[in-house]
């Protein structure tokens, strides 16, 4: 049994002038445990729209989302997600931030704070617990919201560009670490971005949306021979990088300006 | 001030800065002591020299009298503690009313879509225009400046809680949903903390109001307070009383600021 599966998602919307706009049309993905999904596709594609049906912060309009064979209606314990903004609370330190989500789910202050700090440490962030996020650099932050979103020990985890704000070098070292520490916790994860190098540097799979209304044009597993570990660094020297991303960019049907 | 612009100024010669440190921290209050000293120096000797008229602007040395005589008659102990349990009832209550109201409107978008437009009306009036009306419901005693304290801060508190209520971040308001909190443990852990900073500005703005507000009230009709020792000494030219009450309202205004600024401390956190 697939660990998520999506079958049949269809999502409109009703436009101020009270038209209709169809944002995804049938859209089914099975999804194994432990894998590593990244969804592509161009801004407005509903990549978003599927993100929210997925963590079950909206209910589709026709079709199911499953994990584990049950059927998710609305927010479930099961999921977390980080998005591009990192949300830290101003007010609170890094190691408050982190213990959020264990507080509000009962967990004894100690017990959380042990947690946190634990998982502060293990990826990096040891001697920042009682830092304002004010006072953090973006990676940083960004390490903390991950730190946030894994200490609620979530079997899936959903990624909203989350390292679309960062430079291009914060940017490898986090894409790193988060797909370390999630196939270190053997979590299914997917990765909603529009950069296809990241996609295929850190995912097994690719899905690729298009179209309007949006569904799957493209589903891809990736494959690549790198030489030492895994790292989004040396998976873009693989030499099937290029194809890969070359398939993916012909499916996002880019109309470049002055292109015919 | 972003990491980037810090590491800047780290990295920035340090002569900019001229001075030792001590000097640095001293060199402001010495430069207010001196001109506040100065000022007061001429305008002593400019009434003794029958240059500037005492009896149209008051003296230092008389205002120094005016203040050893209220002392020592108990009238000053008597009229400041009126006036400061005036402001502070009318402000704590004005405060926690308002901002507990506004904050409620967090709950239901329909009352605050029924009451904001209300709420701005009833923030254009000048609330002091309520003096007379206040006093002769509720008579010449504490209770009236207490009241026209409580109406000058309400509003502002009420108006600022609830825009703060509409400056939270929407997508932590679904981060929290998602983890399943409930809507009281978002109100508690998202909204109260990220209001906080917009209701100790209007507790700022505040502590002026409500003074306004029971000095006037004294003004229109009372026994006892600042307002009424100052109204009395006008009517009889007696300037340097008059004075002598601006100093202590000033004082009393500047406590609260004081007070006000240590609890910002305490409850907002990391803020830079």
């Amino acid at each position: 049994m697939p660990h998520l599966e999506l079958s049949g998602i269809s999502q409109s919307f009703r436009r101020a002038d009270g038209s209709l706009h169809r944002v995804l049309a049938e859209c089914s993905l099975a999804i194994e445990r432990g894998e590593f999904v990244s969804i592509v596709g161009p801004s407005g594609s509903g990549k978003t729209t599927l993100f929210n049906v997925i963590a079950g912060l909206a209910a589709p309009q026709s079709g199911t989302v499953a994990i584990g064979g049950v059927p998710v209606d609305g927010p479930s314990a099961r999921v977390a997600y980080m998005l591009q903004k990192d949300l830290l609370m101003p007010w609170r330190t890094t190691l408050e931030n982190v213990t959020l989500g264990l507080e509000i789910r009962g967990v004894p202050v100690r017990e959380a704070r042990r947690r946190g700090g634990e998982l502060l440490e293990r990826y990096g962030l040891a001697g920042s617990e009682g830092l304002y996020p004010g006072a953090l650099s973006g990676g940083m932050r960004q390490r903390a919201a991950l730190i946030r979103t894994m200490v609620l020990e979530p079997e899936i985890v959903l990624l909203d560009e989350p390292f679309s704000a960062l430079d291009y070098q914060t940017r490898l070292m986090l894409e790193a670490d988060v797909r370390r520490i999630i196939h270190e916790r053997g979590c299914t994860a997917i990765l909603v971005t529009h950069d296809i190098d990241e996609a295929v540097s850190i995912s097994d799979r690719v899905v690729v949306l298009g179209g309007k209304p949006a569904s799957v044009k493209l589903d891809v597993q990736i494959e690549l021979t790198v030489e030492g570990t895994h790292t989004p660094a040396t998976a873009r020297e693989a030499p099937e990088f290029r194809r890969y991303h070359k398939a993916i960019w012909e499916q996002l049907e880019v109309t470049l300006p002055g292109a015919a | 001030m972003t990491t980037d612009a810090k590491r800047l100024r780290a990295a920035l010669p340090r002569q900019a800065v001229t001075g030792s440190p001590w000097l640095r921290h001293a060199a402001v209050p010495a430069v207010q002591v001196t001109i506040a000293a100065v000022v007061i120096a001429l305008w002593q000797f400019g009434a003794d020299a029958h240059l500037v008229n005492g009896q149209l602007f008051g003296t230092p040395a008389g205002i120094v009298a005016a203040a050893r005589r209220t002392f020592a008659d108990g009238s000053m102990a008597v009229d400041t503690t009126a006036t400061v349990y005036e402001t502070v009832t009318g402000f704590v209550l004005g405060t926690l009313l308002g901002s507990v109201a506004g904050l409620m409107l967090w709950y239901s978008r329909f009352v605050a879509r029924v009451v904001e437009p209300a709420a701005v009306a009833f923030n254009a009036v000048p609330k002091i225009a309520l003096g007379p009306l206040i006093i002769i419901w509720l008579g010449a005693g504490t209770e009236s400046k207490i009241v026209l304290a409580f109406v000058s801060t309400l509003v502002v508190a009420f108006l600022a809680a609830y825009g703060a209520t509409r400056e939270v971040d929407a997508d932590l308001v679904t981060l929290l949903r998602s983890i399943g909190a409930s809507r009281w443990q978002i109100f508690r852990k998202l909204l109260l903390p990220s209001a906080m900073p917009f209701m100790f500005a209007a507790m700022r703005i505040n502590v002026g109001f409500a003074l306004v507000g029971a000095v006037v009230g004294e003004f229109i009709s009372s026994q006892r307070g600042v307002g009424h020792a100052v109204f009395v000494a006008g009517n009889l030219f007696d300037l340097n009383t008059v004075w002598l009450g601006i100093l202590e309202l000033s004082t009393v205004a500047a406590i609260m600021y004081a007070l006000l600024a240590r609890c910002e401390r305490l409850l907002v956190k990391g803020r830079t």
